[in-house]
């Protein structure tokens, strides 16, 4: 059975960056440099190149003006005390780092965030999948769900979170009545924000904006797995759990995997979705790092000590997605 | 046959490129209203040319107004205004920029950091102490002055005590009065709520009747503070001395956290964690039996369920034990200040004074009727006047409430240790510079009240906690800003300002 439904690769994966003739880029880009002088390039080949830089030029530009510069001046704020409103700076040396070392307020945040991070996205995926497998379904009407399916994620933060605010509200909202006035399927209502479920809530209001994300990268991915493959698994006999275990979840784990990647690494700096719904509250229940940041930048008004903080959580999403994409490679591996 | 080969265009991408850093000009929000005659249209200028002193070679002086009125009616109402002012004064054009609340801070922050051109804006009381140490700020006394310190209401203007200047005009006011369902206080045979005792009588006894919550005292972040401090003062206590001391250590402030944990048990299940609105959506909902809010709620039952509006009274909010303690409510200041960078400062000021007196801003609180109400006593007696305004007519006892109760308002971060020792209110006008720190994100109040009702923690023991926090918060503050020392208390002789008696 495993043989037989092992996919063929007769497409790239979503990360493989080879060339036609089976060179990855860089492999393409080394010997263009060294085992081509430059000196050795027709008129023509000078003048692609040239396109070339000036092509790549706005966004090596863009690139260092929001990204790199930020990065540089948040790096050297971060070793200063550096007033938010005045930007009088001092001098701290490593000060801000080994201070948050006994920080708990910090240890506590970046536990709540890995949380908040592991809980979004592991009901993202979970979800996602099995929505996007629904909509694979060839049922007649889907094209008009699929596009409904996408809404969520085109509404602001702040609406949805003000949409979601309404239906927990424990005096006007609409999710007690349905569970317990409507269906009676709960005795008593839930206080949504009460410090026990307070992230499980901003958890459930993530699900609903991101879900749309996810499940449309997978459908991609759903619709181009090989019809043959499921046609031969049923005339073998293949469960539908057997069809999904080693058809239909190698093929789209390349797509969930990046996707694991891409929004774990939002999730890591989400502010609105997380702020917008309790402050960081209640009992600072659901303020994570970015949410500190804002508190010791603001509220604080040391600038300096929150760069200190998001660099940080720089440095761990680094080291995350690091584990991350050797999982990935991993996979691919074993895919191959 | 060799396909010939396209030659790149290569000056492509410096046009996209040129394209792209000219639409980045062209896409700041800045919106210009011209006094040419031309009522009704906006312009959009760049903002080197809006600036320039000399604007289009005509010699018109630019101001630059920053709002978060944004709302579509707000603008056309502001673009009237400036409109009027521009046509009274043809040498001056008023360059409205539209920003949002969350933008506001951030926005004037950058501008004053980076020194960039800062006009007319409305400036938090907590951002005040920096600015004006990093010299940002215009005075503004003279508009005061202009008018007559006497005719403002006690207090209402926020001299800053280290040198006796006005930095921040306070363009309107708003305080707090308690709302109560007189059907349900009636059929209950409960007496009006102005005392402790009788509050607390009417939350248990309505508390869990049809649905409704015996009141909405909450305990969320901002709202907790504003709603506890009433509790507060009333009862004798402050966060801070005059000097910046701690005074939450006091008895009164003991007996607050006290009375107020004991009413939090009446209020909404999930009131921790309520927004600035939601008391009065419970309110226009039917779902609470008592409020303690600025006059908004007044308005917005009135408009949005006038049944409800029929049996509700607004009171005076008279908190304590058997309804002592000083005269003073829970209020908030908006204010409106001036950057040094001003090109045309005189320009500015006139303007300032053009939108936020007289006629214009009465016009501007009838926007919200009780809840924006005029520091200037003369605008106050015009708006309860304005009687071709339905709600001013039809809720007459309302609005001269809401009115009155900005006589005796205090506000926590404006007027530290307004509360004295031997129980009497006389504002103080003195800041609370760490505000952010203790009434920021997480307010230590808050916190104290959401431990004693979300995680079981004595009363006491969160008390003391809270105190430690409020002494610890200013102890780190201060040794940061060694420019702190306490204020003379004769400052306000010795600088000639007269703000006449509080509450």
């Amino acid at each position: 059975m495993r043989a037989s439904t092992s996919p063929a690769r007769s497409s790239q994966s979503v990360l493989d960056l080879s060339s036609p003739a089976g060179e990855t880029l860089g492999q393409t880009e080394r010997r263009s440099r060294l085992g081509k002088p430059r000196k050795g390039m027709s008129p023509q080949q000078r003048r692609d190149v040239r396109v070339g830089l000036v092509m790549l030029a706005p966004a090596v530009l863009t690139t260092g003006l929001v990204l790199i510069y930020p990065m540089i001046v948040a790096l050297q704020s971060s070793f200063y005390r550096i007033n938010t409103v005045t930007r009088t700076q001092v001098f701290v040396g490593l000060d801000n780092y080994l201070g948050l070392r006994t920080d708990p307020e910090f240890w506590t945040a970046l536990w709540r965030t890995l949380f908040w991070v592991v809980g979004a996205i592991s009901t993202q995926a979970v979800v996602g999948i099995l929505v996007a497998m629904a909509l694979n379904k060839k049922v007649r009407g889907l094209n008009f769900v699929r596009g409904v399916v996408l809404f969520p994620y085109l509404v602001p933060a702040i609406v949805a979170v003000l949409t979601w605010r309404w239906i927990f509200s424990g005096t006007v909202g609409v999710a007690n009545y349905l569970l317990v006035d409507l269906t009676g399927l709960l005795d008593t209502p839930i206080t949504w924000f009460h410090p026990k479920f307070a992230m499980v809530s901003v958890i459930i209001m993530s699900l609903w904006k991101y879900l749309p994300y996810w499940a449309l990268f997978i459908l991609a991915r759903l619709q181009s797995v090989p019809e043959e493959l499921h046609e031969a698994a049923l005339i073998d006999g293949a469960s539908p759990w057997q069809r999904f275990r080693f058809i239909t979840w190698p093929w789209i784990m390349p797509v969930v995997m990046v996707l694991v990647v891409l929004r774990s690494i939002w999730a890591f700096r989400e502010f609105d979705m997380v702020y917008l719904p309790a402050s960081g509250g209640p009992l600072q229940r659901t303020t994570t790092i970015p949410v500190y940041i804002r508190h010791v930048a603001f509220d604080l008004t040391d600038i300096g000590r929150a760069a200190a903080v998001a660099i940080a959580l720089l440095i761990l999403v680094v080291l995350l997605n690091q584990l991350y994409l050797r999982i990935y490679e991993r996979s691919e591996a074993r895919l191959d | 046959m060799r396909k010939r080969r396209k030659r790149p265009k290569w000056w492509i991408p410096i046009v996209v490129l040129a394209m792209v850093i000219t639409a980045c000009g062209n896409g700041d929000t800045t919106e210009t209203t011209t006094g040419d005659g031309d009522t009704g249209t906006t312009l959009a200028l760049p903002p080197d040319i809006a600036a320039d002193p000399d604007f289009a070679g005509t010699g018109v002086q630019v101001v630059p107004f920053l709002t978060a009125e944004n709302s579509p009616e707000a603008v056309t109402q502001i673009t009237a205004i400036i409109e009027a002012f521009e046509a009274e004064n043809p040498g001056i054009a008023i360059e409205l920029q539209l920003t949002s609340n969350d933008n506001r801070a951030a926005r004037i922050i950058n501008s004053a950091a980076v020194g960039d051109e800062l006009g007319l804006f409305e400036i938090e009381r907590r951002w005040v102490p920096d600015f004006v140490q990093a010299g940002w700020l215009l005075p503004l006394d003279e508009i005061v002055d202009e008018i007559g310190q006497e005719k403002f209401v006690p207090g209402s203007m926020l001299y800053w005590p280290w040198d006796g200047h006005l930095y921040q005009y306070t363009s309107d006011l708003s305080a707090a009065s308690m709302f109560y369902r007189t059907d349900l206080f009636d059929d209950a045979g409960l007496g009006t709520p102005d005392s402790y005792e009788r509050i607390l009588a009417a939350s248990q006894a309505l508390h869990g009747q049809g649905g409704v919550s015996g009141n909405a005292f909450e305990n969320s972040n901002d709202g907790g503070v504003q709603r506890f401090t009433t509790f507060l003062w009333q009862n004798c206590g402050d966060f801070y001395n005059a000097d910046g001391s701690l005074a939450f250590d006091r008895d009164g402030a003991k007996t607050a956290v006290e009375q107020y944990a004991e009413l939090e048990k009446y209020t909404p299940e999930d009131s921790f964690s309520w927004g600035s609105r939601d008391p009065v959506n419970a309110y226009v909902a039917g779902r609470v039996a008592m409020a303690l809010y600025p006059a908004r709620l007044a308005y917005e039952v009135a408009s949005n369920a006038p049944d409800i509006a029929a049996d509700t009274g607004m009171i005076e909010a008279r908190v304590a034990s058997n309804g002592e303690g000083p005269r003073v409510v829970y209020g908030a200041v908006t204010s409106f200040a001036i950057g040094s960078t001003v090109k045309h400062p005189e320009a500015a000021r006139k303007f300032l004074k053009y939108i936020f007196t007289g006629e214009n801003m009465v016009q501007f609180a009838l926007g919200a009727p009780g809840h924006v109400v005029p520091p200037n006593k003369e605008d106050q007696a015009a708006l309860l006047a304005a009687t071709d305004n339905e709600y001013v007519r039809d809720y007459q006892d309302w609005m001269k409430q809401a009115i009155d109760s900005t006589t005796y308002f205090n506000a926590e971060a404006q007027n530290m240790g307004s509360i004295k020792e031997d129980c009497t209110f006389e504002k103080s006008l003195v800041p609370m510079p760490w505000s952010s720190r203790v009434m920021g994100q997480a307010p230590v109040v808050t916190t104290m009240f959401q431990k004693i009702s979300l995680e079981g923690v004595p009363v006491e023991q969160a008390y003391n906690e809270a105190v430690e926090e409020f002494r610890t918060q200013a102890d780190e503050w201060k040794a940061a800003n060694p420019w702190f020392k306490p204020v003379d208390e004769n400052w306000m002789e010795e600088y000639g300002i007269h703000i006449g008696s509080s509450g």
